[in-house]
Protein backbone atom coordinates (compact mmCIF):
# COMPACT_ATOMS: atom_id res chain seq x y z
CA UNK A 1 0.00 0.00 0.00
CA UNK A 2 1.00 3.29 -0.80
CA UNK A 3 0.01 6.46 0.73
CA UNK A 4 0.60 9.91 -1.15
CA UNK A 5 -0.90 12.56 1.05
CA UNK A 6 -0.72 16.03 -0.08
CA UNK A 7 -2.75 19.00 0.86
CA UNK A 8 -4.70 20.55 -1.64
CA UNK A 9 -6.74 23.69 -1.32
CA UNK A 10 -9.77 25.39 -2.78
CA UNK A 11 -10.15 28.69 -2.78
CA UNK A 12 -12.31 31.25 -1.82
CA UNK A 13 -11.54 34.47 -2.35
CA UNK A 14 -8.84 34.43 -5.05
CA UNK A 15 -10.98 35.17 -8.05
CA UNK A 16 -7.94 37.87 -9.19
CA UNK A 17 -5.47 35.58 -8.72
CA UNK A 18 -6.23 32.74 -10.53
CA UNK A 19 -9.89 32.23 -12.76
CA UNK A 20 -11.29 29.69 -10.57
CA UNK A 21 -13.12 29.86 -7.28
CA UNK A 22 -13.29 25.86 -6.73
CA UNK A 23 -10.39 24.80 -8.58
CA UNK A 24 -7.62 22.61 -6.39
CA UNK A 25 -4.17 24.40 -5.78
CA UNK A 26 -1.54 22.92 -3.82
CA UNK A 27 0.65 24.83 -1.70
CA UNK A 28 3.17 25.47 -3.88
CA UNK A 29 0.56 26.78 -6.98
CA UNK A 30 -0.94 29.02 -3.96
CA UNK A 31 2.70 30.67 -3.02
CA UNK A 32 3.50 31.03 -6.62
CA UNK A 33 -0.37 32.66 -7.43
CA UNK A 34 0.49 34.88 -4.54
CA UNK A 35 4.38 36.61 -5.09
CA UNK A 36 3.24 36.43 -9.15
CA UNK A 37 0.32 39.01 -7.96
CA UNK A 38 2.94 40.61 -5.32
CA UNK A 39 5.16 41.39 -8.45
CA UNK A 40 2.48 42.16 -10.91
CA UNK A 41 1.47 44.65 -8.64
CA UNK A 42 4.55 45.91 -7.01
CA UNK A 43 3.63 45.08 -3.13
CA UNK A 44 6.78 44.59 -1.88
CA UNK A 45 8.26 47.05 0.73
CA UNK A 46 10.94 49.56 -0.72
CA UNK A 47 12.62 50.01 2.64
CA UNK A 48 12.37 46.46 3.70
CA UNK A 49 12.53 43.71 1.10
CA UNK A 50 11.60 41.46 3.45
CA UNK A 51 7.92 43.15 3.21
CA UNK A 52 4.93 43.48 1.91
CA UNK A 53 3.01 46.60 1.96
CA UNK A 54 -0.80 44.77 2.56
CA UNK A 55 -2.74 47.58 2.93
CA UNK A 56 -1.47 49.56 0.02
CA UNK A 57 -3.69 47.13 -2.82
CA UNK A 58 -7.50 46.60 -1.49
CA UNK A 59 -7.97 43.38 -2.85
CA UNK A 60 -4.55 42.13 -1.79
CA UNK A 61 -5.51 43.32 1.73
CA UNK A 62 -9.12 41.70 1.48
CA UNK A 63 -7.83 38.19 0.56
CA UNK A 64 -5.50 37.61 3.25
CA UNK A 65 -7.77 39.02 5.80
CA UNK A 66 -10.94 39.69 4.93
CA UNK A 67 -12.81 43.21 3.71
CA UNK A 68 -12.27 45.88 6.67
CA UNK A 69 -16.05 46.18 7.33
CA UNK A 70 -15.98 42.14 8.56
CA UNK A 71 -12.24 42.60 10.11
CA UNK A 72 -13.20 40.55 13.27
CA UNK A 73 -9.91 41.66 15.33
CA UNK A 74 -9.36 45.32 14.48
CA UNK A 75 -7.87 46.52 11.61
CA UNK A 76 -6.33 44.44 9.33
CA UNK A 77 -1.95 44.77 9.54
CA UNK A 78 0.19 47.51 7.17
CA UNK A 79 3.17 44.94 6.42
CA UNK A 80 3.54 41.62 6.14
CA UNK A 81 6.11 38.73 5.69
CA UNK A 82 5.79 36.78 2.72
CA UNK A 83 5.44 33.92 4.84
CA UNK A 84 2.84 35.46 6.96
CA UNK A 85 0.82 36.51 4.11
CA UNK A 86 0.78 33.21 2.99
CA UNK A 87 -0.22 31.51 5.82
CA UNK A 88 -3.00 34.09 6.09
CA UNK A 89 -4.16 33.46 2.58
CA UNK A 90 -4.13 29.79 3.34
CA UNK A 91 -6.41 30.14 6.37
CA UNK A 92 -9.17 31.59 4.57
CA UNK A 93 -9.08 28.88 1.89
CA UNK A 94 -10.76 25.26 2.05
CA UNK A 95 -8.05 22.15 3.47
CA UNK A 96 -8.35 19.55 1.00
CA UNK A 97 -6.63 16.29 0.89
CA UNK A 98 -5.94 13.76 -1.70
CA UNK A 99 -4.50 10.71 -1.04
CA UNK A 100 -4.05 7.61 -3.01
CA UNK A 101 -3.05 3.70 -1.89
CA UNK A 102 -1.57 1.13 -3.16
CA UNK A 103 -2.13 1.75 -7.06
CA UNK A 104 -5.74 3.00 -6.64
CA UNK A 105 -6.77 6.29 -8.33
CA UNK A 106 -6.11 9.22 -5.90
CA UNK A 107 -9.01 10.06 -3.60
CA UNK A 108 -9.52 14.24 -3.21
CA UNK A 109 -11.33 14.86 0.05
CA UNK A 110 -12.41 17.96 2.11
CA UNK A 111 -11.37 18.42 5.47
CA UNK A 112 -7.47 18.82 6.69
CA UNK A 113 -5.43 15.45 6.77
CA UNK A 114 -4.28 14.62 11.02
CA UNK A 115 -0.88 12.61 11.28
CA UNK A 116 -1.48 9.03 12.92
CA UNK A 117 -0.78 9.72 16.81
CA UNK A 118 1.51 6.45 18.33
CA UNK A 119 1.60 7.39 21.80
CA UNK A 120 3.35 5.59 25.00
CA UNK A 121 1.02 6.24 27.92
CA UNK A 122 1.22 4.59 31.97
CA UNK A 123 -1.80 2.70 33.08
CA UNK A 124 -2.72 2.11 36.08
CA UNK A 125 0.26 2.52 38.01
CA UNK A 126 2.91 1.03 36.12
CA UNK A 127 1.64 -0.81 32.98
CA UNK A 128 2.69 1.40 29.78
CA UNK A 129 0.44 0.62 26.63
CA UNK A 130 0.57 2.18 23.04
CA UNK A 131 -2.11 3.70 21.11
CA UNK A 132 -2.29 4.49 17.82
CA UNK A 133 -5.27 6.52 17.00
CA UNK A 134 -6.16 8.31 13.88
CA UNK A 135 -5.76 6.04 11.05
CA UNK A 136 -9.27 6.00 9.69
CA UNK A 137 -8.22 8.47 7.02
CA UNK A 138 -5.43 6.54 5.69
CA UNK A 139 -8.13 3.73 4.99
CA UNK A 140 -6.49 1.55 7.30
CA UNK A 141 -8.62 -0.50 9.69
CA UNK A 142 -8.24 -1.23 13.27
CA UNK A 143 -8.20 -5.28 13.31
CA UNK A 144 -6.15 -5.34 10.50
CA UNK A 145 -3.85 -3.31 12.59
CA UNK A 146 -4.08 -5.38 15.39
CA UNK A 147 -3.84 -8.68 13.68
CA UNK A 148 -0.43 -7.50 12.26
CA UNK A 149 0.79 -5.72 15.58
CA UNK A 150 -0.43 -9.17 17.32
CA UNK A 151 2.20 -10.99 15.14
CA UNK A 152 5.18 -8.55 15.41
CA UNK A 153 4.72 -8.27 19.22
CA UNK A 154 3.92 -11.67 20.04
CA UNK A 155 7.60 -12.37 18.86
CA UNK A 156 9.36 -9.03 20.65
CA UNK A 157 10.89 -9.23 24.14
CA UNK A 158 9.05 -6.82 25.99
CA UNK A 159 7.08 -9.10 28.19
CA UNK A 160 4.07 -7.95 29.68
CA UNK B 1 -2.20 -8.26 23.45
CA UNK B 2 -3.49 -5.81 21.15
CA UNK B 3 -6.96 -4.63 20.88
CA UNK B 4 -9.28 -2.75 19.33
CA UNK B 5 -11.69 -0.70 21.35
CA UNK B 6 -14.11 2.56 19.87
CA UNK B 7 -13.73 6.17 20.66
CA UNK B 8 -15.10 9.71 20.18
CA UNK B 9 -16.60 10.79 16.75
CA UNK B 10 -17.03 7.09 15.63
CA UNK B 11 -13.18 6.26 15.46
CA UNK B 12 -10.89 3.64 16.88
CA UNK B 13 -7.93 3.27 19.07
CA UNK B 14 -5.65 0.25 18.74
CA UNK B 15 -3.89 -0.79 22.15
CA UNK B 16 -0.82 -2.97 22.17
CA UNK B 17 0.56 -3.41 25.50
CA UNK B 18 4.19 -2.66 26.65
CA UNK B 19 5.82 0.15 25.03
CA UNK B 20 5.78 -0.42 20.51
CA UNK B 21 6.22 2.11 19.19
CA UNK B 22 8.99 0.69 17.31
CA UNK B 23 7.50 -1.91 15.98
CA UNK B 24 4.47 0.27 15.22
CA UNK B 25 6.35 2.72 13.54
CA UNK B 26 8.03 -0.10 11.61
CA UNK B 27 4.27 -1.60 10.05
CA UNK B 28 2.78 1.50 9.50
CA UNK B 29 6.41 2.11 7.50
CA UNK B 30 5.58 -1.03 5.74
CA UNK B 31 2.03 0.30 4.82
CA UNK B 32 3.17 3.25 3.03
CA UNK B 33 2.66 5.75 5.29
CA UNK B 34 5.36 8.22 5.15
CA UNK B 35 6.73 9.33 8.41
CA UNK B 36 5.89 12.93 8.35
CA UNK B 37 2.30 11.73 8.76
CA UNK B 38 2.81 10.46 12.05
CA UNK B 39 3.23 11.84 14.70
CA UNK B 40 4.86 9.96 18.14
CA UNK B 41 4.32 10.90 21.84
CA UNK B 42 5.69 9.20 24.75
CA UNK B 43 3.94 10.16 28.47
CA UNK B 44 5.37 8.02 30.23
CA UNK B 45 4.64 9.23 33.43
CA UNK B 46 1.80 9.07 36.02
CA UNK B 47 -0.90 9.87 33.50
CA UNK B 48 -4.18 7.89 32.64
Amino acid sequence: MLDIPSLSLISNPLKKFYDSTSALYTLAEVKSALLAYVAKHELVNRVEQQYLNVNSDVVFSAALYGSPKNAKEGVPPEFAKREDALSALCGRMQPWYRIAIGGDEPLTKKGSLRPITVAAKTRQGRKVCTFVTGFEQYHLSGDALAEALRVRCASSTSGT
Amino acid sequence: MCTVSPIAGGLHEVMVQGKQTPAVLELLGSLGVPEKWIEVASVVGKKK
